[in-house]
């Protein structure tokens, strides 16, 4: 058992030598797809959530479209951005960004939405007009949530980003994929798909959290500190 | 500010990216392929033929989800060409039934015509046939069937209530599924189950169910060892592989038709279960093993 264990091994890196170019192409475009469509989605994701903040009566049926968009299964999704953006990397991030804009959009508005009137009041009795008041207290305040939506964000896409293989959009789906289709061995090129994608959700994730350390105002972390 | 310039530098990043991608993409033709081995191989070898026979860039974009996706790029132009099988033009594309006494040869003529009159905007043409049909067929664990004796679909009726079938879902929409028990005169009594095409194989193995649905040249079959069962009452169509390509470019490319059609006739069946064995078996690149049979059959120097 241990002498199969190793032949699997030596197997194993073999497979990933001969293959070592394709595979960093392959990594490269995942992490294209994924940085692309979560950057979208929080410019799109965080201002839209700021004006539902302004107009709450719009609230209920835009969060609710991003909902009823999340539900939708992704390989459904997909398939639909054929007759409308055909093959390739463009229908593919508009497909993730519609599945990371969810959790950004929700977390943003509900953030803001829940940021202490006092606060508010305090601001506007010195004076602050609104513009101050949104850039000095609701949005510093609201940081921890809104980062929260992105890395719940981006762990979604860099999962959902193996799908985009078929629509031709490259990315460790490829690899994957082609393991599936490949037997009892391809179980390794499902390893050598599956592992660089883990790696990636894990260093975007840990990117996020930087973001989020040196993003949150010092005045929060001391709070937090202190309970 | 600091801030702000961070984030124009991003997205600075992605528009290259984007811009990058854009002339990336700018090839003369697009191969697509659906997303199993045989298909790949496929792609593969129009591409190296092109490559090497024409002034051409090539762009492939292999492993697409199914036919109904490749035939839609296809015919918005997204595609230049795939290989697409007469049975499922016939079948799945068209949406027709067919008589089954039609021979290899009226399929292909009958698919041709349909498709001149049904698609007349995209104005797609069926090459001549590669020389391969991949049919769908039934195959079992080899020793099971050994035990049964069966060797064809109808020696199945007399162990109809004992088989658990299993099937994917592409199948279980087809017409053909439909048909099977007026053809053949019995189903089975235990309940089908259905899965993902690339995991039937591993279910039959593990003997969670006892008879799946499976390509005629599927390398995997020899790969498991499983036996496959004669369709001996005629239920599928013939599957002959194609190029199904646009006009459009074998009219803007005059050297291109030349290229393709090097390769008709080239690939029997036996010839195409090899290389997906290959690929299946030695997890070779698909890409190599293309290449390999292009320089055996002197297609390619």
């Amino acid at each position: 058992m241990p002498m199969l264990g190793s032949m699997l091994a030596v197997t194993f890196i073999e497979v990933i030598a001969e293959r070592r170019a394709a595979l960093l192409t392959q990594t490269a475009q995942h992490l294209f797809l994924t940085f692309s469509a979560v950057v979208l989605a929080v410019t799109i994701g965080v201002s839209l959530g700021i004006l539902l903040t302004r107009f709450h009566r719009l609230s209920m049926p835009v969060l609710g479209t991003a909902s009823v968009v999340q539900t939708v299964p992704s390989l459904a999704l997909l398939a639909l951005m054929i007759p409308l953006l055909g093959t390739g990397v463009i229908p593919a991030i508009v497909a993730l960004f519609l599945y990371a804009v969810l959790p950004i959009l929700r977390n943003t508005y509900t953030a803001i939405d829940e940021v202490d009137p006092a606060v508010i009041e305090v601001g506007r009795g010195m004076g602050m007009t609104n513009w101050q008041i949104l850039t000095t207290i609701e949005i510093p305040l609201c940081i921890p949530v809104v980062m929260a939506g992105v890395r719940t964000a981006t762990v979604i896409c860099v999962g959902i980003a193996t799908l985009c293989t078929f629509i031709g959009a490259g990315g460790l789906g490829d690899i994957i994929m082609i393991g599936m289709e490949s037997g009892e061995k391809g179980s390794l090129l499902i390893f050598a798909g599956v592992i660089p994608a883990i790696a990636l959700a894990l260093a975007l994730d840990g990117l996020c959290a930087l973001a989020q350390r040196l993003l949150t105002p010092k005045g929060l972390k001391l709070a937090e500190k202190a309970t | 500010m600091k801030k702000l310039i961070l984030v124009l530098i991003v997205f600075a990043a992605i528009a290259g990216g984007l811009v990058a991608y854009w002339f990336g993409r700018r090839a003369d033709i697009t191969i697509g392929s659906k997303h199993f081995t045989e298909q790949r191989v496929l792609g593969e070898m129009i591409a190296q033929l092109i490559e090497h026979h024409t002034d051409l860039t090539v762009k492939r974009q292999l492993g697409l989800q199914g036919t109904m996706v490749c035939f839609e790029a296809l015919k918005e132009g997204d595609l230049d060409m795939y290989v697409e099988y007469t049975g499922t033009g016939l079948v799945n594309i068209l949406g027709e039934g067919y008589d089954a006494n039609l021979s290899r040869a009226e399929v292909l003529k009958y698919v041709r015509e349909r498709f001149t009159e049904k698609y007349k905007k995209a104005d797609l043409v069926w090459l001549d046939p590669l020389g391969f049909s991949n049919s769908y067929c039934f195959a079992m664990r080899d020793d099971h069937a050994e035990q049964l004796g069966a060797t064809k679909i109808s020696d199945l009726a007399a162990h109809k209530d004992i088989l658990k079938p299993g099937f994917d879902h592409e199948f279980t929409i087809r017409p053909e599924y439909e048909r099977f028990p007026d053809v053949y005169g019995f189903w089975f009594s235990k309940p089908v189950q259905i899965f993902a095409p690339d995991l039937m194989y591993g279910v039959l193995k593990e003997a969670d169910v006892d008879i799946i649905d499976a390509f005629w040249t599927d390398g995997r079959i020899k790969d498991y060892g499983f036996r496959l069962l004669a369709d001996d009452k005629d239920l599928f169509p013939p599957y002959d592989a194609c190029i199904l390509v646009r006009r459009e470019v074998l009219e803007q490319y005059p050297s291109l038709r030349k290229a393709l059609s090097m390769l008709s006739g080239k690939i029997t069946g036996e010839q195409m279960r090899q290389l997906n064995f290959t690929v299946t078996n030695e997890l070779r690149p698909h890409a190599d093993v293309a290449r390999e049979f292009l320089k055996s059959e002197g297609l390619i120097p």
